[in-house]
């Protein structure tokens, strides 16, 4: 077939007696950005290292067209001792970049995303989310054939996350193939051409029109380290970011006005909301 | 390999996890050489099969140490899961190269200190070359014993731990075992060939390249499997 890159034919994949994937056909094209969506522990992940080779599969065969260089980003990127510049600098000289390429494009991608006072920090010492820049960053050193990514905006503020989001469309662009889990539904549409469900095991695929009939809204509150948001209200929140001093919801608009409600109830302070932009 | 090996060095320092292990070392070699006068020939055998736990600690707490997601990255960036791999069991044979080093500079330096009044003999400089082979022979085959037992290898750790300790200790004392109990032989082959190199230096004064040879050589070709069977497994045992 035209532009196919990689072909997974009846994949599937045990963790000792337990099937976590089964029969999985998927054909990647080139320049092509495929999302997979799933609740949590539905494979995604495996799937992806399985794409890239990090995973053995149990049965079946992956096919690919050529020698591919395959980047990716993991979901949880660990606290590590070294400096987010020392670690960046030595992945783009493991990659093979000269010296001054790697920190021309580190020093980029740190301004980029809003990380340059941040550089000299141990990994060990910056938030959840400044950590999951670091391993975006290190994947878009230098560009892939492919590029995996796992939930790679999760735990982001909408800034980074708009700034990925432009990035990953640059990428696309210049025929990245760009394959990527993700749970924020309302990016999906914004981020990729086609989109797929693991649901039982098995890839379903995803209408993107209808994604984008779900409208979102957007609220900040102060965050209050005593306070849970009560559960009748998460079925409505599409994401929760929870920075150090503040919480960041995306909202199902038609949730909106029982959450904002609840929320208040609760003594969580509003400080600011709006549609969600897209 | 270079940048890799920079990485690698640099995690690992930054981890401090090398200074307990260096630090037994240190503490032995102080205590073993406080007394005068020790014959060359069994005090640099029993540094030797000292370095061979320590370095057994240093291999498996340096699998211990590795992070699965950093190391997927990496092998990624590289494309070459052998070259990770080797990169990996370089910069633990760095580390017991610069401890085999210590354990004979130690004593030398002692022994200059002390008038040459160290040893029962003068030490020459054929002790000093034969001695850093044997320490580095040890070192090696207790580096790719204690990495063997890596986390993708043994999952369950509380069993990895008890079986390195179990195959070290074995290691050393299977000469003995075999006397209690004779058809521990047929298995006692399975065990890094420490007992089997030592044996050769019992009750001799000197060092000889021809003894030296076959028992040394012979540690070589087992740290070297241990060596392909860790690789082999890790590829095997993906994340």
């Amino acid at each position: 077939m035209d532009g196919v890159i990689i072909a997974l034919n009846n994949v599937s994949k045990n963790f000792g007696r337990r099937i976590i994937l089964e029969h999985i056909n998927l054909i990647i094209k080139k320049g092509e950005s495929i999302a997979l969506l799933g609740h949590n522990g539905s494979g995604k992940s495996t799937l992806l290292r399985m794409i890239c080779g990090l995973t053995n599969m149990t049965s079946g065969n992956i096919e690919y067209t050529a020698r591919l260089k395959f980047n990716y980003v993991p979901e949880h990127f660990p606290k590590i001792d070294l400096t987010a510049r020392e670690f960046i600098g030595y992945m783009g000289l493991i990659e093979g970049m000269p010296e001054k390429m790697v920190n021309d494009r580190s020093r980029e991608l740190f301004h980029e995303f809003f990380m340059d006072e941040m550089m000299d920090v141990p990994i060990k010492h910056l938030s959840k989310g400044t950590i999951q820049k670091v391993a975006v960053i290190q994947a878009l050193l230098q560009t892939p054939d492919v590029l995996l990514l796992d939930e790679p905006l999760s735990g982001q503020d909408s800034q980074s996350q708009m700034a990925f989001i432009n990035l990953s469309k640059e990428l696309t662009n210049q025929g990245v193939t760009v394959v990527m889990s993700c749970h924020e539904r309302y990016l999906v549409k914004q981020l990729s051409h086609t989109a797929y469900e693991i649901i039982d095991k098995n890839l379903m695929p995803v209408n993107l029109t209808g994604l984008k009939e779900i409208d979102y809204d957007f609220m900040v509150f102060d965050a209050n380290r005593d306070k849970n948001i009560d559960s009748s209200i998460m079925a409505g929140i599409e994401q929760l970011n929870d920075f150090e001093n503040r919480l960041e919801l995306i909202v199902r608009k038609n949730m909106s006005d029982e959450v904002l409600k609840q929320m208040l109830k609760d003594d969580f302070k509003l400080r600011s909301m709006g549609a969600k932009e897209e | 390999m270079k940048n890799l090996l920079r990485y690698h060095i640099k995690v690992y320092f930054k981890s401090n996890k090398l200074l307990l292990p260096f630090l037994i070392y240190l503490i032995y070699l102080c205590t073993a050489y406080s007394i005068m006068p020790y014959s060359i020939v069994s005090s640099f055998s029993e540094s030797a099969w000292v370095l061979f736990f320590v370095m057994t600690y240093v291999g498996f707490s340096y699998t211990e140490m590795e992070n699965p997601v950093t190391e997927q990255l990496v092998l990624l960036k590289v494309n070459n899961d052998n070259l990770y791999y080797m990169s990996r069991i370089t910069v633990l044979l760095i580390v017991g190269v610069i401890m085999s080093v210590m354990g004979m500079l130690y004593p030398v330096i002692f022994n200059v200190i002390n008038h040459s009044q160290l040893f029962t003999r003068s030490l020459m400089l054929s002790d000093i070359i034969f001695g850093l082979f044997l320490h580095c022979t040890m070192g090696f085959l207790g580096i790719m014993t204690g990495s063997l037992f890596h986390p993708r290898i043994i999952k369950n750790r509380k069993i990895a731990i008890l079986m390195v300790f179990l195959v070290a200790v074995l290691a050393v004392a299977k000469g003995s075992l075999i006397k209690e109990l004779p058809l521990v032989r047929l298995v006692s082959w399975v065990f890094p060939p420490v007992y089997d190199i030592l044996v050769t230096f019992t009750n001799r004064d000197f060092f000889g390249l021809q003894m030296m040879v076959m028992p040394i050589l012979g540690g070589i070709i087992y740290g070297t499997v241990l060596m392909l069977a860790q690789i082999h497994f890790l590829k095997k045992n993906k994340f």
